[in-house]
């Protein structure tokens, strides 16, 4: 993950509870409208995939090979005549599902590490802090290398790979939301009427650090899909015939002269994805910031 | 000595833009500033007073709408803003901001900071913009000027700060300087000084002076004529005599009435005899942060509270006075349990407080509630109020939730409020209803004693009278025990039986009300009031004492019976 | 200052040593006996080879006691030896690491040459439509796969207009790989320099800054560059980890003969001892390279320089 911009516990609750406006004011940005949008279709196409798809995405011989995109096959069909719609529709679902899983997985354990340090202090927070500092510098994609020289290489293990190597990330992150929470005064307030820990961090840091958390993640997703291509690029993913895209686009390479679309299509449908979730993160904190708002 | 008109402000409106439409902040303001006259401008948060200072200056942000004129030496600076108003800023109109931490770069040095406008301006060379600017030093009262030039901000402390700022806008030799609430983030001390340091200046270099301020205080020790404002609005304007002796307005008089008096009507303390089992005792409290550095190792070690003991009796209302620094909140917030101490013991209603554990730690809090001073944070945002106050009686109580309802009712109109509220979020109220909120949120457990941390420091004047007059009701009616924590001695005149002077961690002077505001013994309580701004221009100023120097004080003295003082 | 790079000089130091103990135990979390696995694609290895090798290798005793054989031959300047070809880690590390190295920091100049004026730019027209033409630019160039950047780069400069080569060592080689990696980071770069420049134009001394009457151009590069850069600066040696982690990808692509791709191949081969020495040197490069940037930011802000 190579954004850490993500300078979000700012965001004031205040906003974000009122919520009938916020879907308008995400929609109101361009930001947050294209990336509802290409966000929106993705999600069809990923459910819909079974209808909309013309072929089977893994059946060779569905087509003659290296077939340009036309009007029988829309996108062409690859080296061993499959045809591209289906697989990129096919493989839009499982993007999505990489994505979802990875960093569901990475935000659960992130944000309970994050909020339990914040909430604990002491000791618990040094080391668990510490030790996310130290695993967040050796970069998330260094951890998902080692996870799947241990595992070994497959989709399964890469996405969780990816999922391990994102926690320190949301961790850090949900850290230091709940920092700024847990040192207002209406977390000391509650703790002075008695509340106790299962109280205070599930009734009140979580409902005030998760906003800002579901900007994180939706931003994450952009990454979390990223980084599964990138190791399913590498070979270390996804395995034929899977039609994953970075696998697909790995297996363009040879092929680069002679069939071009090999190497476009799989790229701009990963660009997209990931654009989709960036725009609709940078959306989401837009509607739900105060200050952006009264712009 | 010439009063001929400095600055003609003529129908000045000020239109900002928020959420896609026009809020007018200032509406059709007029008024005049003569040479060697100090104007101030008073109002409460919201009157546009400081969006007027910023709209003189053209620092107001892109997309506000001016309209009038304002004659500065011939030129109409709001007229062809941007060439007119860049000519005349530093050299002409000369700005000093209220938060001196943030308004000095903290990445240049001050030498630098201070000489690059006169260097621009094609003023001095260097070698003399640098003479000038150790000397202006030396005349705002910063030790070995000549150390100075080659050190930063963090270097300085608030008020050496706000020196620094004085002496920066003076270099340029401006006709007029706008001081934007120039002693609102410092210490009442330190502001005695920074006052008198202005007052100086003026009267030395016969320049025009505009005061934006919001404490009447202030403005009775300081300013020649007052332009009240609320709302954008214009209310009153008048010599600063005639204003205070015979307000017009009843806005004013509404204003100057809430403003506490140290010399007013002290509350007039009840006496509490020494029992033998006072309600709230605190023995020998200890407490030191250390700032971390590095890794595991701790250095610059701070005591927060040294050998600190008091106790108070039941009904009895305590308050502990200090500047920042003083260790006030951290005793408030180690007495009810917000942070560990180092060593002492906290004895509530005979229940050693400090050894209390888990459960019966958390039963026993219900005793000893507190209230804060940010009334935008002390509320969970994303709990409906009804929900927040219930929340001590859900802990504490097993009710049903309709008798808690019902409580929360009886609450919320005990403190002034109507139950149909309790449905609200608390971005839907004001700063003092959310303060209101936030006291029925400690009452709701029925606790013995309240802790109030500088309750009323955050709300406007008219606001802070309001609610110190619910906090006396309530104490009366169900005869709490409350520890008061506050800056303002005038303040804490109104509301306690006993006050406790502290600085450094260490209580200096102890004793009832009346003795410790009028036959104060310690010099820096005496120090302390002396300094503190009295909203009274007759009334002969007070002597300012010089801060006496103090690095331990003895163990504390009775003087008098329950008059107590370091040594 | 001295106390603040003690303490990043210690987290430093902690960083490695757990890095050390990760290492250690990475051959154990293999499911399944690694000896076996590392030789699985190799035929004819007998099981006394494989004896030979689990005791060479120290596996056939107690944890603890092979983490401190590992750090005693680490400290001699042993990382083992390859299963294949059995040459010295080390060597074989060291014969590629520049190779990262010089592709790490060219990068990193191609991203902060673009991207930091790019960010001044925006944020000095915020809200304008530059401001959102620019940044809606930045999020699609984060948006952009970098193994599909390169293979875009590749195809047209290198197979298509043949102006620069497909692979190899050359200097001229390094061009399309330190712009891939440099691009996409120069949108982060940007996306950074905006925020944190954004953040000082809302500061009270800029607004005193202009209240002295100084033209918008100084106060711009005086007060406003200068105070901005700095955030930059401390997010640097992240940002050269980032570097160093997308590296493993690029070189994959251009066959760039970094440490990166003897990585990847590495991990096809189970060849462990590599990755061990891989991941070690990665996090010693990534220390060294942050403790240094630490000195430089110590040394421009004075709030440390002189404390």
């Amino acid at each position: 993950m190579g954004e850490i911009t993500v300078n979000t516990p700012g965001l004031s609750a205040e906003s974000t509870q009122a919520s009938p406006g916020f879907w308008r004011r995400l929609v109101r940005t361009p930001n947050g409208f294209i990336g509802l949008l290409i966000v929106t279709i993705l999600i069809v196409c990923a459910f819909g995939a079974d209808f909309l798809a013309p072929y089977n995405p893994t059946k060779m011989g569905s087509g003659p090979r290296f077939l340009p995109p036309g009007s029988d096959f829309l996108l062409g069909t690859d080296e061993f005549g499959r045809d591209m719609l289906s697989r990129i529709l096919y493989g839009s679902r499982l993007t999505l599902l990489i994505g979802a899983v990875a960093v569901g997985i990475s935000l659960t354990a992130g944000m309970l590490l994050g909020m339990v340090a914040a909430y604990c202090r002491g000791w618990i927070e040094t080391v668990l802090m510490r030790s996310a500092d130290i695993l967040f510098s050796f970069t998330e994609t260094l951890i998902a290398l080692a996870c799947v020289a241990v595992l070994g290489p497959s989709l399964q293990n890469a996405v969780l790979a990816v999922s391990i190597a994102g926690i320190p990330f949301y961790a850090r992150t949900c850290y230091s939301a709940s920092l700024v929470e847990v040192s207002k005064p209406y977390f000391e307030a509650s703790i002075a009427a008695g509340a106790g820990p299962f109280r205070m961090v599930f009734h009140h840091l979580l409902p005030n650090v998760l906003p800002t958390m579901i900007v994180v993640a939706t931003l994450g997703v952009s990454t979390a899909i990223l980084a599964a291509a990138g190791l399913s690029f590498l070979g270390l993913g996804a395995q034929p015939p899977t039609p994953e895209w970075g696998y697909m686009l790995a297996g363009s390479r040879d092929y680069i002269n002679r069939a071009p679309w090999l190497m476009t299509i799989p790229g701009i449908a990963i660009a997209i994805t990931v654009l989709g979730f960036n725009l609709l993160g940078d959306g989401f904190r837009t509607a739900l910031d105060p200050k952006e708002r009264d712009r | 000595m010439t009063s001929t008109s400095l600055l003609d402000v003529e129908n000045l409106s000020v239109g900002l833009r928020s959420n896609r439409s026009m809020t007018t902040v200032v509406s059709d303001l007029s008024f005049h500033l003569k040479q060697s006259e100090i104007l101030a401008i008073v109002g409460e948060s919201g009157s546009g007073k400081s969006m007027t200072a910023k709209a003189l200056m053209g620092l107001l942000p892109a997309g506000a709408r001016i309209t009038g004129s304002a004659q500065f030496k011939d030129v109409d600076i709001l007229a062809n803003a941007d060439r007119n108003v860049q000519a005349i800023r530093g050299t002409g109109i000369g700005m000093i901001f209220q938060e001196p931490m943030s308004a000095l770069n903290p990445v240049l040095t001050i030498g630098l900071q201070m000489t690059e406008a006169l260097r621009v301006h094609g003023l001095a060379n260097q070698a003399d913009a640098n003479k000038r600017a150790i000397e202006m030093l030396d005349r705002v009262g910063i030790s070995a000027p000549h150390t100075r030039l080659g050190q930063y901000p963090h270097e300085f402390s608030g008020g050496m700060r706000q020196r620094v700022m004085i002496a920066m806008t003076m270099l340029l030799e401006p006709d007029l300087i706008i001081a934007d609430e120039p002693t609102t983030a410092l210490d009442v001390t330190v502001q005695a000084q920074i006052l008198d340091l202005l007052k100086e200046i003026v009267a030395e270099t016969s320049i025009g002076m505009l005061l934006i301020t919001h404490d009447m205080g202030v403005v009775a020790e300081t300013a020649d004529r007052v332009l009240v404002m609320k709302q954008g609005s214009r209310v009153e304007e008048a010599g600063v005599r005639t204003l205070f002796a015979d307000p017009m307005a009843p806005y004013t008089k509404a204003l100057l009435a809430a403003v506490p008096r140290l010399d007013g009507n002290l509350s007039s303390p009840s006496e509490f005899p020494d029992s033998d089992a006072p309600i709230l005792e605190v023995r020998n409290l200890e407490k030191s942060f250390s700032k971390k550095s590095g890794f595991w190792r701790t250095q610059a070690t701070t005591k927060a509270l040294k050998n600190v003991s008091l106790s108070v009796q039941e009904g009895e209302t305590l308050a502990i006075v200090g500047e920042s620094g003083s260790g006030k909140s951290t005793l408030a917030r180690a007495i009810t349990r917000l942070l560990t101490v180092d060593s002492g013991r906290v004895i509530v209603n005979n229940q050693d407080f400090l050894a209390l554990k888990g459960q019966s730690l958390r039963k026993a809090r219900s005793d000893i509630q507190m209230i804060f001073q940010d009334p935008y944070s002390s509320l969970d945002p994303r709990f409906k109020i009804g929900r927040t106050i219930e929340e001590p009686i859900h802990i504490h109580q097993n009710i049903e939730s309709s008798q808690a309802r019902k409580r929360v009712d009886a609450l919320l109109e005990q403190v002034g409020l109507t139950p149909d509220m309790a449905d609200r979020y608390p971005h839907e109220f004001s700063g003092g209803q959310r303060q209101r909120i936030a006291i029925s949120r400690a009452l709701a457990s029925s606790p013995k004693i309240i802790v109030a941390d500088e309750p009323t420091s955050a709300l406007d004047v008219s606001i802070q009278a309001q609610v110190l007059d619910l906090l006396l009701r309530l104490k009366k009616e169900l005869s709490l025990t409350m520890l008061f924590i506050s800056h303002d001695l005038a303040v804490v005149g109104k509301i306690s039986d006993r006050v406790a002077v502290m600085r450094s961690g260490q209580i200096l002077e102890l004793g009832p009300t009346d003795r410790i505001l009028l036959d104060p013994q310690h010099p820096y309580t005496i120090a302390l009031l002396s300094a503190a701004p009295s909203p009274d221009p007759e009334r002969e100023h007070r002597l300012r004492v010089d801060l006496p120097h103090i690095k331990d004080a003895g163990p504390l003295r009775e003087i008098q019976s329950g008059h107590w003082v370091a040594t | 200052m001295l106390s603040f790079l003690a303490g990043r000089l210690t987290m430093g130091l902690l960083t490695v040593f757990v890095t050390t103990i990760l290492v250690t135990l990475l051959i154990h979390l293999v499911p399944g006996d690694p000896v076996q696995i590392m030789y699985a694609q190799s035929q004819g290895t007998t099981p006394e080879q494989m004896e030979e090798v689990r005791k060479s290798l120290g596996l056939d005793k107690p944890i603890p006691v092979q983490y401190f054989m590992f750090v005693g031959r680490l400290l001699e300047g042993d990382l083992g030896y390859t299963i294949r070809g059995g040459q010295p880690v080390l060597d074989v590390i060291l014969q590629r690491l520049p190779n990262t190295i010089v592709l790490a920091v060219a990068a990193m100049a191609i991203a902060i040459l673009i991207g930091v004026p790019i960010g001044f730019f925006a944020a000095y027209k915020q809200g304008t439509i530059w401001d959102v033409t620019l940044m809606i630019t930045a999020i699609a160039g984060i948006s952009m796969p970098h193994f599909w950047l390169g293979l875009i780069l590749l195809f047209y400069f290198a197979v298509d207009l043949g102006w620069l080569p497909v692979s190899g060592g050359g200097p001229l080689n390094l061009v399309l790989p330190a712009v891939t990696l440099g691009l996409s980071n120069a949108a982060i770069f940007a996306r950074l320099t905006r925020s944190s420049m954004i953040d000082v134009l809302s500061q009270d001394f800029v607004q005193t800054a202009i209240a002295k009457g100084l033209p918008q151009k100084l106060v711009l590069r005086r007060h406003v560059l200068r105070a901005g850069l700095i955030p930059i600066i401390t997010m640097m040696g992240l940002q050269f980890a980032f570097m160093m982690g997308g590296a493993i990808v690029v070189e994959n692509i251009f066959s760039w003969n970094g440490v990166g791709r003897m990585a990847v191949e590495a991990i096809f081969q189970r060849d462990y001892p590599i990755i061990q020495g891989f991941i070690l040197t990665f996090a010693v490069v990534v220390v060294i390279v942050s403790i240094m940037l630490d000195a430089v930011y110590a040394f421009i802000d004075p709030r440390i320089r002189r404390s």
